[in-house]
Order: C-alpha cells, then sequence, then structure tokens
C-alpha cells in the first residue's frame, strides 16, 4: 500500500528542507507548555462547575423531599433526611429553615451552620462550595435548604494534571530528537527517493510497454474478428440469398421492424416502401390470417416458443403470396422480452401447387363418381334389354369400351375436352379397317366438346354404329356411312359471305347410311334411339330424330352451342 | 393552640392536592375553604389564610350552615363528621371535587383527617375516598400521614 | 298400397346433363311409380321449367355442376315456389354452396333404396292420396 500523493509530496517537501532551526525548537516547546496549562485551567474550572452542579442536584432532592414535612412542621422526618445526607462524605453542612428563615433542623460536619438563611446564588470558597435552595410546593413557599460541600485539596487535583505535563515534556524530547536527526534522515531520504524514482520509471516503462503489446494483439485480434465477421455476414447473406430466405426482426421496445430485401418482395414491397413498425407489417397481411400472425408472435414472445406460421400477404398490387415466417423472441437480463427475429421463405409456389393438388383431387373424385354412375346407367340399360347373359355380357362391354375410348381422348387433353372429329373416327375406327376405308367419310369443322358431351356423343356415335353393323349400311359390304357436321348461323343457306352471317347457334350433325340392306322402321324402339332422340336432346337442349329411310338410315342432330359444344378457335 | 395549628394546616394541603380542572367555575376563581357546622378555629383560620393564594385562585372562608350544598368548596371542614347533618352533608358532596377533612370520625367519608399522636397534630388519608373524589393528592403528603387507607 | 307414405303419382323434374345418367335416373323414378315431368340438361331449360308457373312439380332431383355451370338459379326457383328438392353430385356435400348447406344430397352412382327413402322423406306427402 503506498500513503496518498498529496501526503507523500507533504513528506517529500519537508524532508528535503533543511534542518528545523534552534529558535524554532524553542518556539514549540513554549507553544507546547501553555497549551498544556490552558488545557490545565480549563480542566480545573470544569471540574468545579460539575461539582456545583452535583451539590446542587443534592439539594434539590432535598427540598423536594421534605417540602410535605415542612409544611406540616413534622421535624422527625426532616430530620431523616438530613441524617440520609450525612452518608455523603462531601456534604459538610446541612440546614433547613422554615419559610420565615429559622432554622428547622441542621448537622454542622466541622464547620459553621447559619442559624438563618436565605436562598441565594451558589458561593464558592477555596475549597468550599456553599449551595442554598428554595423549599416550594406548588406556588407556595415553605422554607429553604442549606448545603456546604467539600472540594478535593487543590494538591491532590495538581496531580491529576501531572500527566498532562508529562506528556508536554515528552513532546518537548521528540521535537528535539527531530531536529538533531533530521539531517541524517534527510540524506538517507534522498537516497531513498532516488532509489523510488528510478523503481518508478523502470516500472512506468515496463507498464507501457505492456499496454503497446496488448494494445497490438488488441489490434490485431479485432481485425481478424472484423474480418472473420464480415466473412460470416457474407456467408450468411449469401446462403439467405441462395435459400431465397428473408430475415427479419421487430424491436419490442421501439415497435421498429428492419426487413431484408426478401422479405420485403414477399409483400410486394421494394427497399424504400415503407415497412417499418408491426401496424405496417400488419397492414400488408391478409385480413384472415391477421388476428393468426399476431397470436402466433404474442405467444411466441410470451412462452419464448418457437415461432412458425405461414401467412398470406397482400401485395400493393392486391395480390396473394403466401409467406412462412420462422423466429425467436429474445430477452434481457431480468427477462423482459427485447425483440423477436427470424427468418421468412415465400412459399406461394408450394401453396399453389398443394391448392392445384387437392383441386385435383376432388375433380378426379367427382370424375370416377360420375363416371360409375353412368357405368350403372349403362348396365341398368343394358340388361333391360338384352335377351340373355351373352347377348348382356357383349353389349355391356361394348358400350364400356366407348365409354373408354371417350376417356381416352378426354384424358390426352388433361380432361379440357375432345374433338368432335376425333370423338367419331375413334367410335367408327373398328369399322374402317384395311380396305373399308372408302365407305365412311366423315367432314365437318373442328368442334370442341366438353367432357360430358365427349361421352354422350361417344355413346350415341357408339349406338348408331353398332345398329348400322347388325342392320344397316356397315352389315354388307358395299353399305356406305357418311358423317358431316355444319355449324348453322342466322343468315345460312341466303348465300351471303361468311363474314356477313351471325354469330354461329347451333351444330347440325347428319349421319346418313347408303347401299345397306333395305330399311324398315323398327316395330320397338331400343334403347339407342331412346338414347339419341331423346337422352342426348335432352342433354344439349337440342333435337335429334333417326328417319328410317328405306335406301338407308338417316339421324338428324341439332345441338345448340353452348360452353360444353363450341366452335374451336 | 391545638386548633391554631390544624388552621394553618388546612390551608396548607391545598399545595399538595390537585383538583381537576372543572373544580374551578373560571381561572379567576377563588378558591374556597369552607367550614361546615360547628366552626372550632374563629379568626386563626382568617389568619392563617389572609392574602394567601393558591396558583391564581385566592383562598376564601366560607363558613356554611349544615344544609346548605358544599359542592362548591375545594376544601370542607367538618368538626365531627359523626353528626347526621354533617354526615348527609358529606354524602351530598361525595364524588365531587372537594377535599374534605373532618376531626373526629374516622371512616366516615372524609379524606382526610386530623389525629393528634405524641401532642403534635397530624393526618390520616383516606386514598379510596379521595380517588372518587377525583382529587390527586401527592406523593409526599401522603409519605407524611400516620396511616393511609385504600378504596373501601 | 298401405297408408305409408307413397312416391305414387308424385310430378318430379329432372335437371342432369349428362345423357346416360339422366336415363338412368328417370326409369328409376317411374319405377316408383313417380311422373317424371320432364329432364332438363341445362341450366338454361331448367330455369325454364321451374319458372313454368302452369307446369304443376312435386319435386326436383338437381345435378349440381351441368357442364361447368352451377344449377343453383334453378334450385333458387324452385325455392321461391316452394318446391322440394334434392342435389346429386359426385363431388358429395363438400361441393355445395353455403346457401343451400341444408339440401339433401344424393350421391352419385345412385342406390335405388337411397333415392326412395330421400325422397320420401323430402317430397311425399305425408297423407296419402286416396288410398
Amino acid at each position: 500500500m503506498r500513503a496518498p500523493g498529496w501526503l507523500r509530496g507533504a513528506l517529500l517537501r519537508g524532508w528535503r528542507g533543511r534542518r528545523l532551526p534552534p529558535w524554532m525548537t524553542v518556539v514549540a516547546a513554549v507553544g507546547l507548555i501553555l497549551a498544556g496549562l490552558s488545557l490545565a485551567l480549563y480542566n480545573e474550572r470544569q471540574g468545579a462547575a460539575q461539582k456545583q452542579r452535583a451539590v446542587m442536584v443534592q439539594a434539590q432532592i432535598l427540598s423536594g423531599s421534605i417540602a410535605a414535612a415542612l409544611a406540616f412542621d413534622d421535624r422527625l422526618t426532616v430530620r431523616e433526611y438530613i441524617d440520609a445526607l450525612q452518608a455523603n462524605p462531601d456534604i459538610e453542612t446541612v440546614g433547613v429553615y422554615d419559610s420565615q428563615g429559622s432554622l428547622v433542623a441542621g448537622y454542622a460536619g466541622g464547620g459553621y451552620l447559619p442559624p438563618t438563611s436565605a436562598v441565594r446564588a451558589p458561593l464558592s470558597d477555596g475549597d468550599h462550595l456553599v449551595v442554598t435552595a428554595p423549599v416550594t410546593q406548588g406556588r407556595t413557599r415553605l422554607g429553604s435548604v442549606y448545603l456546604r460541600s467539600t472540594r478535593e485539596p487543590l494538591v491532590r487535583r495538581a496531580a491529576g494534571y501531572s500527566g498532562i505535563g508529562l506528556l508536554i515534556v515528552m513532546a518537548s524530547l521528540v521535537v528535539t530528537v527531530l531536529g538533531a536527526s533530521n539531517r541524517s534522515l534527510s540524506r538517507a531520504h534522498h537516497r531513498v527517493q532516488g532509489e523510488m524514482r528510478r523503481r518508478a520509471k523502470a516500472e512506468r516503462d515496463l507498464r507501457r510497454s505492456q499496454e503497446l503489446e496488448a494494445a497490438t494483439q488488441l489490434t490485431l485480434a479485432t481485425e481478424r474478428g472484423r474480418a472473420a465477421l464480415r466473412q460470416s455476414e457474407q456467408q450468411l447473406e449469401f446462403a439467405l440469398d441462395a435459400g431465397r430466405l428473408g430475415s427479419w426482426e421487430l424491436d419490442l421496445r421501439t415497435d421498429a421492424v428492419a426487413a431484408s430485401e426478401f422479405f420485403r418482395a414477399a409483400f410486394g414491397l421494394g427497399p424504400d416502401d415503407a415497412l417499418d413498425s408491426l401496424r405496417s407489417l400488419l397492414a400488408h397481411v391478409d385480413l384472415a390470417d391477421r388476428p393468426r400472425l399476431q397470436n402466433a408472435l404474442s405467444r411466441a414472445i410470451a412462452d419464448g416458443a418457437d415461432l412458425e406460421i405461414e401467412y398470406r400477404t397482400l401485395t400493393p398490387l392486391d395480390e396473394t403470396r403466401w409467406l412462412l415466417m420462422r423466429g425467436r423472441a429474445a430477452y434481457d437480463e431480468e427477462g423482459a422480452a427485447v425483440k423477436i427475429a427470424g427468418l421468412s421463405l415465400d412459399i406461394t409456389d408450394r401453396k399453389l401447387a398443394e391448392q392445384r393438388q387437392q383441386s385435383l383431387l376432388d375433380e378426379l373424385n367427382h370424375r370416377v363418381k360420375n363416371t360409375l354412375a353412368t357405368v350403372q346407367s349403362i348396365a341398368m340399360q343394358t340388361s333391360r334389354t338384352a335377351g340373355d347373359a351373352d347377348a348382356f355380357e357383349h353389349a355391356f362391354l361394348a358400350r364400356i369400351s366407348a365409354l373408354a375410348q371417350a376417356h381416352d381422348l378426354l384424358t390426352a387433353v388433361a380432361w379440357e375436352g375432345a374433338s368432335l372429329g376425333d370423338v367419331i373416327r375413334r367410335i367408327l375406327a373398328p369399322y374402317a379397317a384395311e380396305g373399308q376405308i372408302d365407305r365412311l367419310r366423315m367432314a365437318g369443322p373442328d368442334v370442341r366438346l366438353g367432357p360430358n358431351a365427349a361421352v354422350s356423343l361417344a355413346m350415341a356415335f357408339h349406338e348408331l354404329a353398332t345398329n348400322a353393323a347388325k342392320y344397316g349400311a356397315l352389315s354388307t359390304a358395299a353399305g356406305e356411312l357418311e358423317v358431316a357436321w355444319t355449324v348453322d348461323r342466322p343468315g345460312a343457306g341466303q348465300a351471303l359471305p361468311l363474314a356477313l352471317l351471325g354469330e354461329p347457334v347451333a351444330l347440325e350433325i347428319e349421319w346418313r347410311e347408303s347401299g345397306g340392306p333395305a330399311v324398315t322402321p323398327p316395330a320397338r324402339r331400343g334403347f339407342g334411339s331412346r338414347f339419341v332422340e331423346k337422352a342426348l336432346a335432352r342433354e344439349f337442349d337440342g333435337a335429334c330424330e333417326l328417319i328410317f329411310r328405306p335406301e338407308g338410315l338417316q339421324c338428324h342432330m341439332r345441338l345448340p352451342l353452348s360452353p360444353k359444344l363450341q366452335l374451336a378457335a | 393552640m391545638e386548633y391554631a395549628v390544624k388552621a394553618a394546616y388546612l390551608y396548607r394541603f391545598a399545595p399538595f392536592v390537585q383538583w381537576p380542572p372543572d373544580a374551578f367555575a373560571s381561572a379567576a376563581s377563588p378558591f374556597n375553604l369552607c367550614v361546615l357546622g360547628d366552626d372550632p378555629f374563629g379568626a386563626a383560620l382568617d389568619q392563617a389564610v389572609r392574602g394567601q393564594s393558591v396558583g391564581d385562585h385566592p383562598v376564601v372562608v366560607r363558613r356554611l350552615r349544615a344544609a346548605e350544598v358544599a359542592t362548591g368548596c375545594q376544601i370542607l371542614y367538618v368538626q365531627d363528621a359523626r353528626r347526621p347533618a354533617l354526615a348527609s352533608a358529606l354524602r351530598g358532596v361525595r364524588g365531587a371535587p372537594v377535599l374534605t377533612v373532618s376531626d373526629q370520625g374516622r371512616g366516615d367519608g372524609t379524606i382526610i383527617q386530623f389525629v393528634v399522636k405524641e401532642g403534635h397534630v397530624r393526618f390520616s388519608i383516606d386514598t379510596g375516598l379521595a380517588a372518587a373524589s377525583h382529587v390527586t393528592i401527592s406523593s409526599k403528603l401522603l409519605s407524611l400521614a400516620v396511616t393511609t387507607e385504600g378504596g373501601r | 298400397m298401405s297408408d305409408k307414405p307413397s312416391l305414387l303419382g308424385l310430378r318430379l323434374l329432372v335437371v342432369e346433363d349428362e345423357a346416360m345418367v339422366a336415363m338412368m335416373v328417370e326409369d328409376m323414378l317411374m319405377e316408383m311409380g313417380c311422373v317424371v315431368v320432364d329432364v332438363a340438361g341445362t341450366v338454361s331449360r331448367g330455369l325454364a321449367l321451374a319458372g313454368d308457373a302452369d307446369l304443376a312439380l312435386d319435386g326436383a332431383i338437381l345435378d349440381v355442376n351441368l357442364g361447368g355451370e352451377k344449377v343453383y338459379p334453378v334450385a333458387q326457383a324452385l325455392a321461391a315456389r316452394r318446391v322440394p328438392f334434392v342435389f346429386s353430385t359426385g363431388y358429395g356435400q363438400a361441393g355445395i354452396a353455403p346457401d343451400f348447406i341444408h339440401v339433401p344430397v344424393l350421391s352419385k352412382p345412385y342406390e335405388r333404396r337411397v333415392l326412395e327413402s330421400l325422397l320420401l322423406t323430402t317430397m311425399a306427402p305425408q297423407a296419402p292420396p286416396g288410398a
């Protein structure tokens, strides 16, 4: 431990000064003696005052004790109190006087007891102290008391002060010795001080070089740390960019939001667009998802649990994007939440794919159910008309096959529809075998059929073709079949140029057989004619007619155009 | 001679006794030293209290006839408390802040009774009755009494 | 026929856009003794029939999806006339618009018994006519 600087400075100045001159030593000694004397005098005065106070208290106690006895002239009681005081060796003389000042009782232990007394100020005469006190009760004056006390003899008091004198002598001695040894001490001190200075300098140099080294190392370490930090920041940034990850941070004390470029992009916001508070962030969240996001944030802040939520954003262009946001809250030493921060990923593509997949599954389910209903119907109709099990099996499988053909065509274009020409060609393909191509003629514009329309028309042409193969033009080698379809427009048939005709309104299909066996109208209408004439007409809200001419069967269909039956663009 | 001493004592009880503040009609009301019935003091009492006061209250001697109500007195002296008329008067002031004093009739309803002992006039004090009368007697006076009695 | 509620003579409208399925429904209903007043394949035809005040109807079976169009306008017209109806669909209950969530749904493919009991509970008069 070292002395504080100011003290060391004062000591050094003192030691460095010249030797103490003799007159100064004398002055110091005289000063000390004077101080000792005044101390003794002060002590003497204090002693006297204290003594006086003590005797005063004694007088007052006596005065209070004897008040009643004095009032009622009970000298015996007065005497008892006085006798009690005699036990005190300091009290030499005691007197009690009545209200007229006459002595009632008292004792004189080796001194004078005045026969009458009056109250007056305490009186000190040499070694004695005289104190008087009134005896009163309420405001009534009943008499007075007189006390004379001895003090310690002066010799004994002086002995008490000799301790102070001894101290003064010792102090004088010390002053003298100090003066004498001043010179040698001063020399020794100079040596010590020189040594101290050298050491201080060496110490300073060492510390300076240590500090320099530490600073150098710190600088190096900081540089390395900064470089590493820069590198890891760059790596993080690269990783975030590569993963198309956004980063975000919400300062819970200031409500400030810091968001990266990718995070902003998911909200359709550029780097300069306002996204600086939770409020402005929520304003860009789909209304339906806002409470969910707020709840998730509060829960993550309250529980410290990981935040993970998918929600929709509203871009300024009213586009909906999906955002996956992950994060975690940070807390200070007292456990108060400071901020919540994390990463985000734009998952719009995934969400759209999920939605597409779901709607595809729904659609598939619907189609399967519808197809089953169709098959159910085919089975019922076939069983109604087939004569025996073999006939049922043959007809049922043929019809299911036609249904499958329609489905093939539909599947090829993602079930969006099929071309009328393709449907007809597909159904008639079995009858267009090698060498028989000439007997089939098909012509017409490109007409798009919806899925149901394709199935129904496939079934219709299947029924017509089956009938033709059984009884009509396709049952003989010479028979011919022509299928032609046209689009009817208002004004058609008036030989106007196409540009002047109105919008197309209906599809006209002509099925014309010729060259087969002579045709007679059947006695009973079968499933096929019922299907074509009634069911098909109803489906399209159109009209279909079978005409049994002797030269061959004709079928005329007029089907109004609709979303499920339209001219290809 | 005995009554001259008692006359002086009668007044000297006052500094050793505290009366409640409502014992006086006002701060300047006189201190009533009453004698009920026979007056054995004569002029000695008047001489003893002449020019005296208790606190701010000048001492006045009142001589009451037996029938009079004595509740306005601070000190009430009866020579013989056993006499029926005086006894009933004493019962009338019981509970009022009146220091009752008698010569005779110990146990008959006065707080202080004079007693003559070995040729000296002394007194006894009934502290229970003093407490019931709401007068506070200094311990200095109690220590001087020949006997003191507690409550009855 | 006993006192049981009966479908006999019930006049029904069928709205179904697939000819093959429509035929089967028509056959099933006729076998139950119902009168199939008409079969509509399109929303416009269905609306025309449902809105025809002269056409007496006791009920209707409506296919929800008619070639991309929804049958709900027809349903509204029928509801306005207080004609009871059921939906038929391959989508199941999930495909029904919220406004018609209380309407019974007939799932494709059809089961004759289910169709019959559904029609009995929704359309058959409680006191059988005549008998």
